[in-house]
């Protein structure tokens, strides 16, 4: 995760910054790392060349203190030697030490560095020769007289005027007597002042024996060391390197400094450790080396080393100054790193100059390359803003071949063509609008027709209910009226033939004869009830066996005729005129008078049933305009229906109506016409016009539920729910509108009532509940 | 008595009771006339009459009624006694059902409701003369 991070860190970035900072920040970048590093590189070579030529400057120069050093010590040795050699050759004699005088006086001529040469003898007797500050050379001599005198030379080194007496003087007691002395050869004396002039000095003694091997005495040479200091002055080390030289002891013996190696005191001059120096550099180098090597003494070999003093690096290099007479000094030089560094400073800054020059080169080159890659992009940016702002009038102008140019031209195109496209799919929102407009307004006007469809359709099923009627109802109605036509006949035929003959039997028959006469009239007239012709039959078969029993004459006849009269299987009371010869005529007689009774009954029957279905007709396919509810018995229009389905339901279906006493309610009583005639009209369908139909009307609290049940082949579970849907349909096209239940759905809820539908195979129940106060 | 018989078949007992009465007025003194409420009974009274070698010569039906429909029942009583007169009564007008049976059977005539007596019974009286030929 981190490490993924880290890795996505760089296109993080260069996805969150500007293009112009993409394109500058990486020239840049390796402008300044090609030059840093460069330039590093090149300061650190520089800076080991230098240090190294740094280095062999500092030996160079010390190689020179050294031999300078040298030379210089070997003066002392050389006057020596040769003062030596001309004793032994006996040049000089020890006994005429003023014979010395005129050779030392040549001697100096020649070894203009000393400044002072001299003997001892051990008989406290001593001559020697000075050079004075003032290039002026003066004799000093005892000439046994324990004082020292001193006096002028002239020109030809003969001894002048006597200067100047210095009394009690003891060579013996003197450090170039001493030294020398103690070790039986040539040695060094300490440094000493020189108070006159003041210099510091330092004498090389030699013991001088004779032939004899006798000692003679000590033949010294002086030397002022003001004169090293006027050496390393002249040496050039760098710019401001300086050089000194110590004894081990700390004590200064030369400088390149302009400082005395000295103190000037009340007494003469004193010697100047290098601690207590006054130049800063002397001073610190010194403690450096103490620090660093813990005493001057443990300096073995040349050192080099670098040192930091007042925030400065110095190059240090320090070596022993050495020679066979015992003389041990440190010769020191110190140079400043800046004297070499400078021009690689200077290099360094010309360096950095020139970089940042590069950089700045870099950033200019980088701005104006990322104007010139960006500018184009920025343009086509600003286009593809005002673009997506909606301006598309917008063109970019670039005249460049190259690919940002090429790129220019593609946007160019691409827009052109986003123009057109955008101007095609305006027009065609346009006309989609347009359409839409259309569509919406076809939608209304059809909403409005399938309205007026949908009422018309509902019209319009009802009369198709009711053509599917037509037929039975015109057999319903040509029925009684055939029925009314024949019992009008046959009362006229009947009348016209009873009336002929009636008076004719009244006056035959004897009383008793006419009572039972009228008794069978009556009988006749008195029943009521019509006889199923099965019961006729039997009834004939009765009377026959009657009339057999009695042996009355023609019976089968006589019994079909009374039976058609529906005359009791009681033939007692008639038998006074079914006994008589002509008894079929009375009978017949008889008949005919009855036959207008009955036939008038049958016409009353006919009249009531032609009347009745007329009257559900009316109701039926009236279409209610009032629209207003009227209180209705729900068993009447359940009846009205049934009076016109009669003939259609006698054929074959078995009907059973349970109706309870129900309140009437408040309803448009066709419509609920049409919600039975639609109910039953489905349930004979659905059991092919076979079988049986119960017919239920009760109150379940608040409501009339009418239930039709049918034993029909049922409705799939699947198209239960379905069924109350308009243009659903089972049927065959052409046979049904699909409408059926779904107006018997709305005319339920016009009522605010509901239909409810159970259906498995044989046993179809469709439940309307009615509310009873609405 | 006659022993050859008319007989009504018709769900309609005010019907049939007209009709009995017409044909007994018209023919009573030569023919019986038998009733009968619905095919299956006339079936009944087809066996009656001829246990009692009594010969049907006209069957009058109707066209509609329960169960069996009367033009079935023409046609299978035309199978089984084929020598029996048919007269299809009937007050429903359907030319193209009237048509049907008149290819399917031997249709003596059909008279449709409300029925003129005259004309009925002169459709009778027709048949009737057919069999003294």
């Amino acid at each position: 995760m981190f490490i993924q991070s880290l890795r996505s860190y760089p296109g993080k970035f260069a996805r969150r910054q500007k293009l112009k900072t993409i394109l500058i920040v990486p020239f840049v970048l390796q402008v300044c790392g090609a030059v840093g590093l460069v330039g590093y590189l090149s300061f650190r070579n520089g800076q080991q060349s230098i240090e190294t030529l740094a280095r062999q400057i500092t030996v160079e120069v010390e190689d020179r203190i050294a031999e300078r050093t040298k030379t210089y010590l070997s003066t002392p040795y050389t006057v020596n030697q040769l003062n030596q050699q001309a004793l032994e050759l006996g040049q000089l004699q020890v006994n005429d030490l003023k014979s010395m005088e005129r050779h030392f006086w040549r001697q100096i001529q020649i070894f203009d560095r000393v400044s002072y040469i001299q003997f001892g003898s051990p008989q406290n007797e001593f001559v020697g020769l000075a050079a004075n500050d003032d290039g002026t050379f003066t004799y000093q001599v005892t000439e046994l007289t324990g004082d020292l005198q001193t006096y002028s030379i002239l020109n030809q080194g003969q001894r002048g005027k006597l200067l100047k007496t210095s009394p009690n003087f003891m060579p013996q007691k003197r450090p170039w007597y001493l030294v020398p002395e103690k070790v039986n050869k040539p040695a060094w004396t300490d440094i000493y002042a020189w108070v006159n002039p003041p210099t510091l000095a330092i004498t090389l003694g030699q013991p001088y024996y004779d032939q004899a091997g006798t000692f003679r005495g000590i033949l010294a040479t002086d030397l002022t060391i003001a004169q090293f200091s006027e050496f390393l002055k002249t040496l050039k080390i760098g710019k401001s390197g300086k050089s000194f030289i110590l004894e081990r002891s700390g004590l200064m013996v030369a400088t390149s400094t302009s400082e005395q190696p000295f103190t000037q005191s009340n007494q003469g001059p004193q010697r100047l450790s290098a601690l207590n120096s006054k130049d800063v550099i002397t001073q610190a180098t010194t403690q450096f080396l103490l620090k660093r090597f813990g005493s001057l003494q443990e300096i073995p070999e040349r050192q080099q080393l670098d040192i930091e003093i007042a925030g400065r690096n110095y190059f240090l290099q320090v070596s022993p100054l050495q020679d066979q007479h015992g003389l041990d000094w440190l010769s020191v030089v110190v140079v400043p790193e800046a004297d070499f560094m400078e021009q690689i400073y200077a290099n360094t800054r010309s360096t950095l100059g020139l970089s940042i020059a590069a950089l700045l080169v870099a950033i200019l080159m980088g701005i104006a390359t990322a104007r010139w890659i960006i500018g184009p992009i920025l343009k086509i940016n600003q286009a593809a803003t005002a673009i997506s702002a909606g301006d598309l009038d917008r063109n970019v102008t670039l005249n460049r071949s190259d690919e940002l140019g090429e790129l220019a031209r593609s946007f160019n195109h691409m827009v052109n063509d986003l123009r057109i496209s955008l101007e095609e799919q305006k027009i065609m929102v346009d006309a989609v609008t347009e359409s839409e407009r259309q569509l919406a307004e076809y939608n209304r006007s059809l909403e409005q027709q399938v309205q007026q469809r949908t009422q018309e359709l509902i019209q319009s099923e009802k009369m198709v209910a009711l053509g599917q009627l037509t037929a039975g109802v015109a057999h319903e109605i040509n029925t009684p009226l055939g029925a009314i036509q024949a019992a009008g006949e046959n009362i006229a035929s009947s009348l016209a033939k009873s009336m002929q003959r009636l008076p004719l039997l009244l006056q035959q028959l004897q009383p008793e004869q006419a009572q039972a006469f009228f008794r069978l009239l009556n009988a006749a007239q008195q029943h009521q009830e019509l006889l199923t012709s099965r019961e006729e039959r039997q009834l004939k078969r009765d009377l026959k066996k009657m009339l057999i029993e009695e042996e009355i004459a023609s019976a089968s006849g006589l019994a079909t005729t009374l039976s058609k009269m529906g005359i009791a299987p009681n033939i007692t009371p008639y038998l006074p005129i079914l006994v008589l010869p002509n008894n079929s005529d009375i009978l017949d007689i008889a008949y005919d008078l009855t036959v207008v009774h009955n036939n008038t009954q049958n016409i009353r029957l006919a009249v009531g049933r032609a009347a009745k279905i007329v009257f559900a007709l009316k109701s039926y396919a009236r279409q209610d305009s009032s629209q207003k509810k009227v209180r209705t018995s729900i068993p009447d229009t359940v009846e009205t229906v049934l009076t016109l389905y009669h003939n259609q339901l006698k054929q074959g279906i078995e009907l059973s109506k349970k109706f309870d006493e129900v309140p009437e309610i408040l309803c448009y009583p066709e419509e609920l016409a049409q919600v039975w005639t639609n109910l039953l009209h489905n349930a004979m369908q659905a059991m092919e016009y076979k079988g049986q139909i119960d017919i239920a009307i009760k109150q379940v609290q608040q409501h009339i539920a009418v239930s039709f049940t049918d034993s029909g082949c049922g409705i799939p579970k699947e198209q239960q729910v379905k069924i109350f849907d308009p243009f659903f349909t089972t049927k065959p096209a052409g046979e049904g509108s699909g409408l059926g239940l779904d107006i018997v759905r709305k005319i339920v809820n016009k009522h605010e009532g509901k239909v409810e539908c159970h259906s498995q195979s044989g046993h179809t129940r469709f439940d309307v509940w009615l509310p009873i106060e609405v | 008595m006659a022993n050859s018989a008319i007989l009504c078949v018709d769900d309609e007992s005010v019907v049939l009771r007209s009709l009995r009465d017409q044909i007994g007025k018209h023919f009573g003194d030569h023919y019986q006339c038998e009733i009968a409420e619905s095919v299956e009974e006339a079936w009944e009274v087809i066996d009656e009459l001829q246990d009692e070698d009594i010969e049907i010569l006209i069957i009058i039906s109707d066209w509609l009624m329960p169960g069996v429909k009367g033009d079935e029942f023409l046609i299978e009583l035309n199978q089984k006694f084929p020598d029996i007169l048919t007269v299809l009564l009937s007050g429903q007008a359907d030319e193209f059902a009237v048509e049907r049976i008149h290819q399917n059977m031997n249709l003596h005539a059909y008279v449709s409701k409300p029925w003129n007596e005259e004309e009925l019974m002169g459709t009778i009286r027709a048949g009737l003369d057919k069999f003294k030929e």
